[in-house]
């Protein structure tokens, strides 16, 4: 059964951007604008909001280029607080006045058609705490479809395969999963703050760890939704590469298993 | 004169305990009830009460002018009230002082308790901590107020439609329902003003004076419907639009003192511009009627006989304040000066108020006479006229203290003619009211907009020198003994609190007086009331964000601080899980270590060992020792 994404709770879409740029698939863009571009093209969600926090480096001509991108609505917050990964995402949620949250890294692109509203979609279900999409390499293999936690370990178990319902169907259905990629995650907005956002002092690498335990922890499931695909050109982030102060301060939080009693 | 009332008959004897600050109030009501049981003048003048005011709720709960609404209205003493909303009592104080029987209804605990502690003395008010609708349905009361009333989920027509067809039900024949609300139209509201929350914190009902008119009609009553301003809770002035129209329509529009105080605690941004602006224009169109800040509703089954205009003067103490009527009489109008509180004690000071009756004069005031001359030349006879009128009064007894160039109108054919002669002076001789006069017009022309230019650079004082030779007075001035005069003059009209002694407040006026004689003002450095409202709404706006920026961070203290505790629990959880682990590998090797020690023993204890023990360890000590 395909699911129906959800086009009327009012849902703010947070990017936190440098105004970086870069070239994908040999052409050069300015990542947020494309991101902002692609959600709202493939999206007819009727009360899309858009929150871009921005530093004061970044350059006035991305600004500009935002605010004229057709039937967005923008709302543009400047942040120039502690250069962390979370804090930015944390203001931004307190400019937005949406429902629904969906924190997107500026280098995303939508893939799918109604991303937004599949992302908000499985939110309506109490039990449902975040939801993530399939996210997919600029080579067209995925990257990631939830992640797994066992033992101290943290495993993408479909990542480099094609993304393809006839090798691998599992792909084409929503499930529950242990974990969710950084790149994209959607959340009820009462829910992100009632477990205090993203941490501002967990170590970057183990932030969307760290948020989705959070979750779990008060008893709600990370959803993996199908329906709703992004290509991520963002690198990776290395758990292996982890300092070992940073793997002994998510050790202590969460225990040597990185999996809190749910 | 009735011992009770239906409703009385219905409830019983009235508890009387309930008058001590209530255990369950919260903290301003507890304020409230302590400075009433504290009061020693409870009365609805009470300059005690009036002066007690700390935060905007005590002004008004406390404030004496709260009853003007109802006695602006100058209803003949009715028999019986029933009073809808009697928060803290105020008015129901000063219905008590004048009717023979009240019940008032307040249903929150606390302001009832209040309301009771107002009326302790007058065993003819009973307040009841009951509704509307628990009054039996019998024509009982010859006046029923309701000046505070509630909105409801319902419209407003639909309201007031109920109340009033209720109150018809209790009203005897010949009986009236005064209903006092906001204006929907009202032109403070239209400037972006809202009213503040009743005394309960609720929301008051807005309503038109359409609306009003139209409930009245539903519930079968005639209907008139007056203006107040600044409001209906602590009105100043009670207009009959059209009757005033019919007398001066120019004092209709300057009667209004605007832009309008602020109401409740000035949280709301009320662009004073737009309020007067829009005041005029509706003035102008003949709408003004529509436009009040508060309407006040007197309904009954024949009207009652309204003065077009009633004005109070405020800031004063009790008995030094003024009640003023304008009414039609057929010599012409008239301006009937009374007290405003015939029952409050006479105080000490040089002042004293002066109730009298004279006509009223449609004209300009001399000063704007004045301020509109190109030169001095023009200026000398305009002054010499008002230095006649001080002439003529002089008869060698007191000179009247106020007659002053401000009080002086100018008709249609020129005549000069002194107006508002509401102070007598025990001591004012002519030249301190020529002193006094030429002081306070010099104050007037240099704030007018523009001031004539022919006064430019001059002080105050300067300018009084100046007015008192083109008056052709030679007066040897020392402004300091005037000065020192005046300020004990305005220092007594005050109202004082006990925190203030009069020495203090002399001293205060002193300084004021002294700082404004010194004052320069030329058209340079006047900005324009626009200017100011830009600048001070720029300063509102910047504390605005100012107070959204905080309001962020303070947000974002809470999403880290959460984080952090949630991190806390976490690690908690974490460390207790290791400690039960622990605990059970711990269990795990005790329990192991039994069981090796079992098997020791057991093995000490087997026939091998024993014989092994008795037997070959001997053996292998003889051998050892042999071959040694």
């Amino acid at each position: 059964m395909t699911p129906v994404p959800d086009l009327t709770t009012p849902t703010s879409v947070v990017i936190a951007t440098t105004g970086a740029g870069g070239a994908v698939w040999d052409e050069d863009r300015s990542f947020v604008l494309e991101a902002v571009r692609s959600l709202r093209a493939t999206s007819r969600h009727e009360a899309l909001e858009f929150v871009v926090v921005h530093t004061s480096s970044t350059p006035a001509m991305t600004l500009t280029a935002l605010v004229e991108v057709p039937d967005v609505d923008l709302v543009l917050v400047s942040y120039d607080g502690p250069a962390t990964s979370s804090a930015p995402l944390n203001v931004g949620a307190l400019h937005a006045s949406g429902r629904a949250l969906v924190f997107v890294d500026e280098r995303s692109q939508a893939m799918s058609d109604e991303t937004v509203g599949h992302l908000v979609g499985p939110l309506s279900t109490p039990e449902v705490g975040m939801v993530g999409p399939k996210l997919l390499s600029p080579d067209g293999s995925v990257r990631s479809a939830g992640l797994a936690v066992s033992d101290g370990q943290v495993a993408s178990p479909w990542r480099g395969l094609p993304d393809s319902p006839d090798t691998n169907p599992d792909l084409f259905r929503d499930r529950v999963v242990d974990a969710l990629d950084a790149c994209c995650v959607a959340i009820d907005a009462d829910v992100f703050h009632a477990v205090g956002g993203w941490s501002q002092e967990v170590p970057a690498r183990y932030r969307h760890l760290d948020l989705g335990f959070k979750i779990r922890r008060e008893g709600r499931a990370l959803h993996w939704s199908a329906a709703a695909a992004l290509w991520c050109f963002a690198p990776d982030p290395d758990l292996h590469q982890a300092r070992p102060w940073e793997t002994e301060f998510v050790t202590r939080r969460w225990g040597k298993d990185l999996s809190p009693a749910t | 004169m009735p011992a009770t009332t239906p409703l009385r008959t219905l409830v019983g004897p009235h508890p009387s305990e309930n008058l001590s600050p209530d255990r369950g109030a919260d903290e301003r009501s507890q304020h409230l009830l302590e400075v009433l049981s504290q009061a020693r003048d409870r009365s609805s003048w009470s300059d005690e009460l009036s002066t007690h005011v700390d935060h905007w709720e005590d002004r008004f709960h406390l404030s004496n002018q709260r009853a003007n609404v109802v006695r602006g209205l100058a209803l003949d003493d009715p028999d019986a009230v029933l009073e809808i909303g009697a928060a803290a009592g105020a008015l129901t104080r000063y219905l008590g002082e004048n009717a023979s029987v009240v019940d008032a209804l307040e249903t929150d605990r606390a302001l009832a308790a209040a309301a009771r502690l107002r009326c302790a003395d007058l065993p003819h008010v009973v307040v009841h901590e009951l509704d509307l609708d628990d009054v039996p349905a019998e024509p009982a009361y010859d006046l029923i107020v309701a000046a505070d009333v509630p909105a409801s989920s319902g419209t407003a027509g639909d309201d007031l439609a109920r109340l009033l067809q209720t109150c018809r039900r209790l009203l005897r024949p010949g009986g009236h329902v005064v209903v006092a609300v906001d204006n929907t139209d009202g032109v403070r509201r239209l400037a972006g003003g809202r009213p503040p929350a009743r005394g309960d914190g609720g929301a008051p009902l807005l309503a038109s004076r359409d609306e009003l008119e139209r409930a009245a009609s539903t519930a079968g009553l005639g209907a008139q419907v007056l203006g107040a301003f600044p409001d209906h809770r602590h009105t100043v002035t009670l207009i009959d639009h059209a009757a005033l129209r019919e007398i001066d329509v120019a004092l209709l529009e300057r009667i209004v003192h605007l832009p309008s105080p602020p109401s409740g605690d000035g949280d709301d941004v009320v662009d004073g511009a737009q309020e007067l602006r829009s005041w005029t224009e509706a003035v102008a169109a003949g709408t003004d009627d529509t436009r009040a800040n508060s309407l006040v509703l007197v309904a009954g089954e024949h009207p009652v006989a309204l003065d077009p205009l009633t004005y109070w003067s405020s800031g004063r103490r009790a008995d030094l304040s003024a009640c003023n009527r304008v009414r039609r009489t057929s010599d012409g109008p008239v301006v009937v000066r009374a007290h405003a509180h015939p029952s409050a004690p006479r105080g000490d000071g040089p002042l004293s108020l002066r109730p009298h009756t004279e006509p009223y004069v449609v004209g300009t005031l001399l000063v704007d006479v004045l301020a509109a001359t190109e030169d001095a030349d023009e200026a000398v006879p305009l002054v010499r006229t008002w230095v006649e009128l001080l002439d003529r009064s002089d008869d060698g007894g007191p000179v009247p203290w106020d007659l002053i160039p401000r009080n002086v109108q100018v008709d249609g054919a020129g005549s000069a003619h002194a107006i508002d002669q509401e102070w007598a002076h025990a001591t004012a001789d002519r030249r301190y009211v020529l002193m006094r006069g030429a002081f306070w017009l010099g104050y007037d022309l240099l704030h007018a907009t523009p001031p004539p230019a022919w006064l430019a650079g001059h002080t105050v004082a300067s300018a009084a020198d100046v007015l008192l030779a083109l008056g052709g007075e030679d007066v040897p001035v020392d402004w300091r003994d005037f000065l020192d005069a005046e300020a004990v003059s305005m220092a007594s009209v005050a109202p004082r609190s006990a925190r203030e002694p009069l020495e203090a407040k002399i001293r205060k006026e002193r300084r004021n007086l002294s700082y404004l004689s010194h004052r320069s003002v030329s058209s340079d450095d006047r900005p324009a009331t626009d200017t100011v409202i830009e600048g001070l709404s720029a300063a509102n706006r910047e504390l605005r964000a100012r107070v959204e920026q905080l309001e962020l961070a303070r947000r974002h203290d809470e999403i880290v601080a959460r984080d952090h505790a949630i991190g806390l629990r976490a690690k908690l959880e974490t460390a207790l899980r290791e400690v039960g682990r622990t605990r059970k590998q711990l269990a795990r090797q005790r329990s192991r270590s039994k069981q090796l020690e079992a098997e020791i023993g057991a093995l000490r204890g087997s026939t091998s060992f024993r014989l092994g023990r008795r037997i070959v360890a001997p053996v292998a000590r003889l051998t050892r020792r042999d071959g040694a």
